[in-house]
């Protein structure tokens, strides 16, 4: 290839390397760029160049309750796939009724669903999920007694999705919100632990939404649930729609 | 899968491609340390993309949660792993805009309002070192053509790809694209030559 024809490429891997590029030209150039050394040569030169431009910005200091929330995220307890299985007994056992041990969680989420008789629930639509492709009507479970309901949404992207919560009330302090997916009667942990910000709101990421009937949020102590299953009444609860197969 | 061990003491010893194996392995202090090396960085550059502080927390911690939740899937042969994360963030950041946004931008956008688009925060002290740093690189970048220097924030920090900055500045594709290149080979010249 001639050195103009180069200068082409080049101009190619420049736009391609601030993320300027269509599509179909980034295919284009990604099949280029396997067979051709000197454009491979160019990016590698070039990078430097870009990797400063993030550096050039005006340094802020970081709000400090954002560095909780990040690192809430690294309190997770790592959960194999066996005891999940185990915890998917409980978790029926759990949500089976009002049996012997009927503490917990499920007078609460009765009185929540109480609250859904009477029609509590409040339906937030957020301008973003309801732009999206993907949006998935939020339901929101307001607890007794307390006003305004927190608002909360799932938007499914494939085999992910995303919560978001809004007007989430402060937290008691070494509490954190946990979150769980819920399959026919079986509840598990995602696992997600998060906090609210100033503004109350929070989200988080949840990998492995297939299947999901349902998503719910909890307040647990720092770290999450040490029993695997929620300690305490559902703060939150969307019922997902059933997927297209 | 491990949550012993690593004290903060001896992670901050580590460099941060010794950091990345450990934050795969889930050791919350490697990732304690990792976040407070880039955690500002990584928020200053959201909140130039997407100019509402809320927004730009919410960016910032998808990113590094995401890197925490991949295992910190980080491939050293393209670039360093401050580079690398904040990619990360710029990418979230600008589909974030994008999200908000909805909508292709018009011929009547005001492109200077990304440009002058300035941050409102306190600088903190232990940035200070990078903070001079971003200071030679911001003079970098003030020293280009502005021609070149405003097709690069365009597309880096507004997130609008080449077409979109021709239409908006009325030039040629190639045009905005040449000068894209000449511009980063003028700021990468200078970094080889130590003046940045």
């Amino acid at each position: 290839m001639s050195e103009t024809g180069h200068e082409r490429w080049n101009d190619e891997v420049a736009a391609y390397m601030l993320g300027a590029l269509e599509p179909h030209e980034v295919e284009k150039l990604e099949r280029h760029l396997e067979r051709c050394e000197l454009c491979r040569d160019q990016m590698r030169w070039l990078r430097p160049a870009v990797g400063a431009l993030p550096e050039s910005v005006e340094r802020l200091g970081p709000p400090p309750g954002l560095r909780d929330r990040v690192l809430g995220e690294a309190e997770i307890r790592p959960r194999s796939s066996a005891p999940l299985r185990g915890l998917r007994g409980r978790a029926r056992a759990w949500l089976g009724g009002f049996g012997s041990r009927g503490r917990g969680w499920r007078p609460a989420f009765a009185a929540a669903a109480s609250l859904l008789a009477v029609g509590a629930v409040m339906l937030i639509a957020f301008e973003i999920g309801r732009l999206s492709g993907d949006y998935v009507p939020p339901t929101s479970t307001a607890r007794a007694g307390e006003a305004p309901a927190i608002a909360a949404e799932v938007v499914r992207e494939g085999s992910h999705g995303t919560l978001r919560l809004e007007n989430v009330p402060p937290l008691e302090d070494g509490k954190v919100l946990e979150a769980w997916v819920q399959r026919g009667k079986v509840t598990e942990a995602v696992p997600a632990l998060f906090v609210p910000n100033r503004e109350r709101r929070a989200w988080t990421m949840i990998e492995g939404m297939r299947g999901v009937d349902a998503v719910l949020v909890t307040e647990e102590s720092r770290g999450g649930s040490e029993v695997g299953t929620p300690t305490s009444g559902p703060l939150v609860r969307v019922e997902m729609p059933a997927e297209e197969s | 899968m491990t949550r012993m061990g690593m004290t903060r003491e001896r992670a901050e010893r580590l460099a941060d491609e010794e950091l990345m194996p450990l934050i795969g392995t889930r050791d919350p202090e490697a990732f304690a340390v990792f976040y407070d090396r880039h955690g500002g960085a990584a928020y200053s550059l959201a909140y130039r993309i997407v100019g509402e502080r809320g927004a730009a927390e919410d960016v910032t911690q998808g990113a590094f949660v995401s890197i925490w939740r991949s295992g910190a899937r980080f491939d050293r042969t393209r670039g360093s792993v401050r580079a690398w994360t904040l990619g990360i963030v710029r990418n979230r950041a600008i589909d974030s805009l994008r999200s908000r946004a909805r909508r292709a931008p018009s011929l009547d956008f005001d492109d200077e309002g990304i440009l002058e688009r300035r941050s409102g925060g306190v600088p903190t002290e232990e940035e200070a070192l990078r903070h001079e740093t971003a200071g030679e690189l911001r003079g970098a970048l003030g020293q280009l053509p502005v021609e070149q220097s405003k097709v690069i924030e365009l597309a880096y920090f507004g997130g609008f790809s080449h077409a979109e900055i021709a239409q908006m500045m009325g030039l040629p594709l190639g045009t905005v694209k040449g000068r894209m290149r000449l511009g980063l080979e003028k700021i990468r010249a200078e970094m080889a030559e130590g003046v940045v």
